[in-house]
């Protein structure tokens, strides 16, 4: 996994090294680099110049080979942009933007909080998610997305379209789009680490929730209050899929008794003994509380899960930190603390959030895969 | 091993990260301007970089009579030619001369180096020499071939690619490169060329087909 974020992170600085030279292109990763990192012979590279000059492209390609090559061997593949709309290269190969720069030095904006998410994605795709899944991966910003749709519009209904096909358009360019990146990844990449089928489509359900909320927002362009709202359901839900996580995983460990001696025998500070010749944590219950018959005790906490992650050796004090702090910002649902006050740093704290989640599932995949505990069949 | 032309100081380390990422390499180091890769099958091959424009028989001499037997010679950057006369003059020595990406498909195929041939170059190099016309086909430098015909005919340098989107930069790199084809030979059955790739072969008087088509044209004047 880390070397996967060495890959982009290299590229990215190469691309930024080359300064001017670069400007007017889009870097995007493609095949066997995105597909199977872990076994892929080299990395395919996707250039989109600007500014039709092949000379100037292939110059591009040489400099940046001699940077990246030193890390690992690259094919390059240079198309100008009007050759890329031809044939739709980056689409069909399900190319992933990585770095953009327009001809007078900028970055490209519009889609560079997805380019983040990708990575991210890619990150836990590498071993997670069925290889076809990343062919469904394109780079369709919505502004790009809704800028094709428009012309269209305007292809088929001549040179005054009604506001009625305006509509429409736009409508159909945000549904495409959000369809697209949910087919990329349905909640898969943060969950594939989950045994049991009805927790895992549990967890999958809210990560794919979190998932389309945070494209809403994205799409909505909301900003401000509006969107820390979006941004806290995003952490309800991410929550939710690490405890998710964190069940299954003590779970396998108490069943199979593995790695031997360190699974929990009694749970939540209630001093209940666990049955694991029985259903195990399935069979634990919330209690009604006995001084108030209309509150519940909950038995297994997300904190007494972290703790026993901990225990086991399955996670480490970073990600127990983070996952201590997800749970306090899920917690966190009172009147006198504004939402402002928990979530001040914004789209970060949702992309945080998916961040421990598909950290906690690589972990929880490599521990299973470690001490042979059960994984969910490919 | 000052008198071999093309070798630097820096050029082990790059070879060393360079073969390290390939799956059929299982551990490498350097020694002296040699790098010993282990392989996933257990053997270990001895490698040299050497940065030179054009890597030809002439070098390879050098490398065997300053006595270091390296089982491939590797011309180090993507823009550097390893020629003909090269490959022939290292078999005999069991010397394999490669461009880069000859070398990381050879470490990764797991057979011995100085056997290994580009699919794409023997393929085409075998096919055309069942040609009637064809009186030998010769390898210029890793990627350009010349076809001689037995009609009196003029021979012909093309330049095989098997990429699958053959592109304006592509063919201009190719034609950059390779000054002296008249001809780029698409190998890949996918391979296809954007409408400005074909403009610009035009442009430029160059031929832009597949195998079969070339093979046809061998009668043309």
């Amino acid at each position: 996994m880390p070397e996967w974020n060495d890959v982009v992170s290299t590229i990215c600085k190469a691309a930024d090294a080359l300064q001017d030279k670069a400007w007017g292109t889009s870097w995007f990763l493609f095949g066997s680099a995105l597909k199977a990192p872990d076994c892929a012979e080299d990395i395919d590279i996707l250039i989109v110049y600007e500014h039709r000059d092949p000379r100037k492209a292939n110059a591009l390609c040489e400099s940046a080979e001699l940077i990246i090559d030193a890390y690992r061997p690259t094919h390059f593949v240079m198309l100008s942009d009007e050759e890329d709309d031809e044939c739709r290269f980056s689409v069909e190969e399900g190319a992933v933007m990585i770095w953009g720069r327009t001809l007078d030095g900028r970055q490209r904006d519009a889609t560079c909080d997805d380019d983040l998410q990708y990575k991210s994605e890619q990150v836990s795709r590498s071993c997670l998610v069925p290889k076809s899944s990343s062919s469904v991966l394109g780079k369709p910003s919505i502004q790009a997305t809704l800028g094709r749709n428009l012309v269209a519009v305007l292809a088929r209904s001549g040179p005054d379209p009604s506001e009625q096909e305006y509509g429409d358009a736009v409508l159909s360019s945000v549904r495409r789009w959000i369809a697209h990146y949910t087919k990329a990844d349905g909640g898969r990449s943060a969950t594939s680490a989950i045994y049991s089928d009805n927790l895992r489509k549990a967890a999958e359900a809210a990560a794919r929730n979190a998932r389309i909320v945070y494209l809403l927002g994205k799409v909505s362009l909301q900003r401000g209050a509006s969107r820390r709202g979006l941004v806290r359901t995003q952490i309800f839900d991410y929550g939710s899929v690490c405890e998710a996580l964190l069940l299954d995983l003590v779970q396998c460990v108490g069943k199979q008794d593995r790695p031997k001696d360190l699974r929990p025998k009694v749970d939540a500070g209630r001093g209940k003994s666990i049955d694991w010749a029985g259903d195990g944590l399935f069979k634990v219950r919330a209690k009604r509380r006995a001084s108030d018959p209309d509150a519940l005790d909950a038995i297994i906490t997300f904190k007494w899960l972290i703790d026993q992650a901990i225990v086991i050796g399955a996670i480490d004090s970073t990600l127990a930190n983070q996952l201590n702090e997800l749970r306090e910002s899920r917690n966190v649902i009172h009147a006198a603390i504004p939402t402002r006050r928990r979530y001040e740093s914004d789209l970060d704290r949702g992309r945080e959030a998916r961040e421990v989640a598909l950290r906690l599932n690589s972990a929880c995949v490599a521990f299973k895969t470690l001490h042979s505990l059960p994984m969910p069949s490919p | 091993m000052t008198n071999v032309d093309g070798i630097a100081d820096w050029i082990p380390d790059f070879l060393l990260r360079s073969v390290r990422s390939n799956s059929g390499v299982r551990d490498a180091q350097v020694s002296g301007y040699l790098v010993h890769a282990r392989r996933v099958n257990g053997s270990v091959v001895r490698l040299m970089g050497v940065d030179l424009a054009e890597l030809d028989q002439h070098t390879i001499l050098q490398i065997v009579q300053a006595g270091e037997n390296p089982n491939a010679v590797v011309n180090i950057k993507k823009s550097n030619h390893v020629m003909g006369s090269a490959k022939l003059a290292g078999r005999p020595h069991g010397i394999a001369a490669l461009t880069v990406s000859e070398l990381h498909a050879a470490l990764a195929g797991g057979g011995h180096l100085h056997e290994f041939e580009r699919k794409n170059v023997a393929y085409v190099s075998r096919r055309l020499k069942t040609h009637s016309l064809v009186s030998s086909v010769e390898m210029v430098c890793e990627s350009v071939l010349q076809v001689r015909r037995s009609n009196g005919r003029s021979h012909i340098d093309f330049a095989l690619t098997d990429d699958y989107k053959i592109n304006l930069a592509l063919l201009d790199s190719m034609l950059e490169l390779h000054p002296s084809i008249s001809a780029v030979v698409v190998t890949n059955s996918y391979g296809v060329p954007t409408r400005a790739a074909v403009e610009y072969a035009k442009t430029r008087g160059v031929r832009l087909c597949t195998v079969e088509e070339f093979w046809k044209s061998m009668s043309d004047a």
